[in-house]
């Protein structure tokens, strides 16, 4: 145990483990400015490994997404950055660090059929971005990489050019087995019917067609969340009927939901919404007198795991939530607002207004999802009907 | 567990400089590497650590020592919440010192294989430069600037995402 050195001195030489090590626990910004402080930064952060590795595990790294629109049918998306202070950590301050300036709106503008208009968000995966169009396209997104890709049409929306079939939902998840993307279209002609599109292949597969697919849903639903090889639904209008798409074997199912709450009143979920909390499923039921709780599967696909973590009965809460998400500090429910959205620490039962200032016109947020943004490059996932384009 | 045999036990470390100290066997065992060395019977009375200065090694030994007296989360399941905050506020208070000097003591920690002050350095290099512009991280870190990109390649980083200097 000798080096003859001297003593070392300047950042350049240390290790890579550690610069990995202080990287990993940046936010998604500082990365981006360390790429550029010097030459070798500029390699670590671009390194496969590190955006593979080291940037899905960052607990710094959560956020969320959301999706408005206007008045207008126009809309954008909106990555939100959750900080937390050490001395304010009772309330998440939330930053807005938006996507869609009019700058960046105008971009959208010069790809027709790029403009978010009638867009509805399909599901996010490891920072990619599921996005759909009622005209029927579908589009991966990274709002980092500025890049996008525009997947080609699914068969049932070419085999029937009058009658295009009604889409249920829309999914995007990872299978576990073979690491491969997957968009999963749940639709609906006479019967219910799937079709999936794997990330770096050309072209959709339709499933085959299960009699208990048409059992499961015939409600249109928000689209699924991915979680632990699943792609989870909540049927809202359904009482909060759950259904899971496993990405390994391809099959849809339903799926256990937390049990009904009963009380005197005889409450019924009249909304819900999933989410991920301490790497646990999650689901917030919003019931009919407009008390909310909040469940969690500890283990999953297990239905007597289901235990309620947390009830509230604030009146705050005047509109339904949208997502619950996991914060350092604890879990936050996103809820809609006036204008814009909220978000509620469960922990400290405090609320915390947000507005997205670029905004000034009437808006609605269509979607909230948990976005864990990636440097992932989708030119990866690129094949010859797919071509990656940056905007 | 013979607690009072091993702690009246010995270990002299010796900085680059020559400088050299003697401290309980127990605190010289937060190092991983020491330890090792130690149990494979590698180490002599005096163990020269000729790539750290004194002044980086009496810093590492602060908090060897104060790690060591406090209690390790794995003896009692419901560890004392005094304790760790105490050892919270010694970190917080530890890592106040300037960027060269947590550099240097960083490349000692990983030398030594000490895994808690590695992430405490890590954290508070992390802090220091969080929000900040590639001109401010340079300053801070003191970059070398033969290392820069060339203009053109930063124009096209910075473009790539020039929302996040905004």
């Amino acid at each position: 145990m000798n080096l003859e050195e001297g003593t070392m001195r300047g950042i350049e030489d240390l290790e890579e483990n550690l610069m990995l090590d202080i990287f990993s626990r940046l936010n998604v910004r500082t990365i981006l400015c360390c790429k550029c402080v010097c030459k070798k930064w500029h390699d670590i952060v671009l390194d496969p490994y590190f955006v593979n590795n080291m940037w899905p595990k960052n607990p710094n790294n959560l956020g969320l997404m959301i999706h408005h629109v206007t008045i207008t049918g126009r809309g954008g998306l909106h990555w939100i950055e959750i900080e937390e202070e050490e001395e304010d950590f009772d309330v998440a301050r939330i930053l807005t660090v938006d996507l869609s300036t009019p700058r960046e709106l105008k971009r959208f503008d010069r790809y027709p059929g790029f403009c978010f208009q009638k867009m509805v968000v399909g599901g996010s995966v490891e920072g990619l971005i599921c996005v759909w169009s009622i005209f029927h396209t579908t589009w991966i997104i990274n709002p980092v990489t500025k890049e996008y890709m525009n997947l080609p049409d699914a068969p049932s929306s070419l085999s029937l050019s009058n009658t295009r079939p009604d889409i249920i939902s829309y999914g995007f998840g990872a299978s576990v087995g073979a690491k491969a993307y997957k968009v999963i279209r749940i639709y609906k002609t006479s019967t219910i019917e799937i079709e999936v599109f794997t990330l770096g292949t050309d072209q959709w597969r339709t499933l085959e067609r299960q009699d208990h697919y048409n059992e499961l849903v015939c409600n249109y639903m928000k689209a699924g969340l991915f979680f632990n090889g699943h792609v989870h639904w909540i049927d809202s209008f359904g009482r909060g009927k759950l259904f899971v798409f496993e990405l390994d074997n391809e099959t849809f199912n339903s799926f256990p939901s937390p049990p009904p709450v009963y009380d005197e009143k005889q409450e019924k979920i009249s909304f819900g919404c999933l989410g991920v909390l301490k790497g646990c499923l999650s689901q917030c039921c919003w019931y009919s007198s407009r008390k909310s709780s909040v469940w969690v599967m500890k283990e999953h696909g297990v239905k007597d795991s289901w235990y309620k973590a947390f009830t509230i009965n604030e009146t705050k809460i005047a509109s339904y939530p949208l997502c619950v998400i996991d914060s350092l500090r604890g879990a936050i429910l996103i809820v809609r607002d006036e204008k814009t959205f909220a978000a509620y620490c469960l922990q400290t039962s405090t609320l915390k207004r947000v507005s997205l200032a670029c905004i000034d016109t009437y808006i609605r947020i269509d979607t909230a999802i948990t976005y864990r943004p990636t440097l992932l490059k989708l030119q990866n996932f690129a094949s010859l009907n797919t071509v990656v384009q940056a905007f | 567990m013979s607690t009072s045999s091993s702690s009246s036990k010995k270990i002299v470390l010796k900085s680059a400089d020559n400088e050299t100290f003697e401290i309980d066997e127990i605190v010289a065992l937060e190092s991983q590497a020491i330890k090792n060395m130690i149990e494979d019977e590698c180490a002599d009375n005096v163990i020269p650590l000729g790539n750290i200065d004194s002044k980086t090694l009496s810093k590492i030994i602060e908090y060897c020592k104060k790690h060591a007296e406090s209690p390790k989360k794995d003896d009692n399941a419901d560890i004392d919440e005094k304790a760790v905050e105490d050892l919270k506020s010694f970190d917080a208070e530890f890592a106040k010192v300037d960027m060269p000097l947590i550099q240097d003591i960083l490349m000692a920690a990983n030398f030594l294989n000490i895994d808690n002050l590695i992430g405490l350095m890590c954290r508070t290099i992390a802090d220091r430069i969080k929000g900040k512009t590639p001109e401010e991280i340079r300053k801070i870190l003191n970059i070398n600037k033969n290392d820069l990109l060339s203009p053109e390649q930063e124009a096209k980083a910075r473009e790539e995402n020039s929302w996040a200097f905004d």
